[in-house]
């Protein structure tokens, strides 16, 4: 569409004013509007306010991005949030988004808390729901703590050479010494 | 329970025990849960939320400590009543303001809470008066144990309890002080306070937690970080942390002394005698006036009146207080000349006891 004053440029700017009581739409190209005086400064504005922000949200991507997940198209599968809507809302969305989001998680909450661990209370739920059971033979030589670390390390060892039949079975043993779930 | 009648309760919190010279009002401790298997606050669905309260009072009935508790939904509340519960310091001004199903329990002495459908599913808190957090930290983990024991929390081996927001993560646990900070404020070393403070990963906000402003030179001293530091130990870096900035008040408010003995004492006589008189007070008047009682009190300077006397002035004296004391609605006017009229009428049973 060509400017409706000069005819003549592009129109890019939809001027909309009153007169007498009814609205009237004007599409004009940049350079009149500017002659007009029009205020175009809504839209420029929220672009210069936008691109430093933009900026700092690719950067922080491209961070993100350093473990080779596309952090910004992740979405939790059990309740849908987006990982672009966790970040504008600073809220997760269920239990499962931890897990959705654990690589960008993992480097957030280091920078928060400046820890990667929970130290201190675990939860009561998890011990009061299954009551010790009598320890079988096997459990019985690896009830100490070193042999608990062991078998963390076992795991994480397990986990970096993908093998992950092996960590699964560590890993219920290990839950098995915590007593838990 | 009416809620009208809280307007006169004795809440353990104003009690002004182990109020530490008078400068500690009172300290809390709150942990933020979630039930693993309903969705999180922004993706809780009305249903979720009904299920959730559900649960928390089916854990709380099971329980000993929230036994006798009132149980309050907020949709059934007038919202002077929500900020009736917010004065008090029983729920956040988020949860009075938010919309759904969201429900608060809380024992008789008002020391122990539960805010359901809040940020997180629950938001369990001690208060407790003065400086005692590792108190409030023990009553509020007893409750945790016992609700904990109930429902299942939202974990994970390596993160801790999950939040729905992420500096909450790990323990979940915020413990603050309310403390009184006039010479600070006067002397403007407020400022240099606040940047140690953060260096030490701990934080001051106003008088209602986050996002207020300081009234009476009162702020909240609370820790900043919740993961990789165990509960106890947050809560003894917290009483370390507060006593390092009451040593500053002291050394702050001898300075004053020193300096100024006669204005300092001018200061606080004439506070004094203008709640005792005045005829119409605003609520931020009202709260200078009663700091600088208060301070006049921890110098020496006024006898025969008790921290939990100020506390509980100061706590009948907030707009919908007033309001519920006078069962009809009051223009913030009319509010200002009951303020007046209550600060009186204590003074005056003060002075004749």
């Amino acid at each position: 569409m060509k400017c409706e004053t000069c005819a003549k440029g592009e129109a890019t700017v939809a001027y909309t004013h009153i007169v007498d009581d009814t609205k009237k739409t004007l599409f004009l190209c940049e350079v009149c509007a500017e002659e007009k005086n029009i205020e175009t400064a809504a839209p420029s504005e929220d672009k210069t306010k936008d691109v430093p922000v933009l900026v700092k949200e690719v950067k922080e991507e491209l961070t993100n991005l350093a473990g080779a997940e596309d952090a910004s198209s992740a979405s939790c599968q059990a309740c849908g949030m987006a990982y672009d809507e966790f970040k504008k809302a600073g809220r997760l969305g269920c239990t499962e988004c931890y897990g959705a989001f654990a690589p960008q998680l993992e480097r957030l909450l280091k920078r928060i808390h400046g820890a990667e661990r929970h130290q201190g209370k675990g939860p009561i739920a998890a011990r009061s729901e299954s009551p010790p059971k009598p320890p079988s033979i096997d459990e019985v030589v690896t009830t100490d703590t070193d042999t608990l670390d062991q078998l963390r390390d076992e795991l994480a060892k397990a986990v970096s050479a993908e093998a992950f039949e092996e960590a699964a079975q560590l890993r219920d043993r290990i839950r098995a010494l915590e007593g838990g779930h | 329970m009416d809620l009208r009648g809280l307007v006169n309760n004795a809440a353990r919190w104003l009690s002004g025990e182990d109020d530490a010279d008078g400068m500690i009002v009172s300290c809390r401790a709150r942990l933020a849960r979630n039930i693993s298997t309903l969705p999180f606050a922004p993706k809780a669905t009305l249903d979720d939320q009904e299920q959730i309260i559900e649960q928390v009072l089916g854990a709380a009935q099971q329980g000993r400590q929230m036994g006798n508790a009132a149980f309050f939904k907020m949709n059934t509340l007038q919202s002077n009543e929500r900020r009736l519960l917010v004065e008090r310091h029983l729920i956040s001004p988020a949860l009075a303001e938010s919309k759904g199903q969201r429900g608060l329990l809380f024992n008789p002495d008002e020391s122990l809470s539960v805010m359901i459908n809040e940020e997180d599913h629950l938001r369990l808190q001690a208060i407790l008066p003065g400086l005692q957090p590792m108190q409030a930290w023990q009553e509020v983990n007893a409750l945790d144990d016992e609700l904990g024991g109930l429902l299942r929390y939202a974990h994970s081996e390596q993160w801790g309890f999950l939040t729905a927001c992420p500096t909450n993560t790990g323990t979940g646990l915020r413990v603050s002080v309310l403390i009184h900070l006039p010479a600070l404020v006067v002397t403007e070393d407020m400022e240099r306070v606040m940047r140690g403070l953060t260096q030490m990963t701990f934080t001051v906000r106003g008088y209602h937690g986050e996002g207020t402003n300081a009234v009476g030179n009162l702020f909240q001293i609370s820790n900043q970080s919740t993961m990789g530091v165990p509960e106890g130990e947050i809560v003894e870096k917290l009483v370390e942390v507060t006593r390092q900035i009451m040593a500053h008040e002291k050394e702050a408010q001898a300075a004053l002394l020193k300096e100024a003995p006669s204005e300092v004492e001018d200061k606080v006589w004439r506070a004094y005698g203008l709640l005792a008189h005045a005829r119409v007070l605003s609520s931020q008047e009202f709260m200078n006036l009663l700091s600088a009682v208060r301070l006049g009190r921890s110098l020496g300077i006024i006898d025969g009146m008790s921290s939990g006397f100020i506390n509980q002035l100061m706590i009948i004296t907030q707009p919908s207080h007033l309001q519920a004391e006078a069962g009809v609605d009051l223009s913030p006017e009319e509010r200002d000349v009951r303020r007046a009229e209550v600060a009186r009428r204590h003074l005056a049973e003060l002075g004749a006891a």
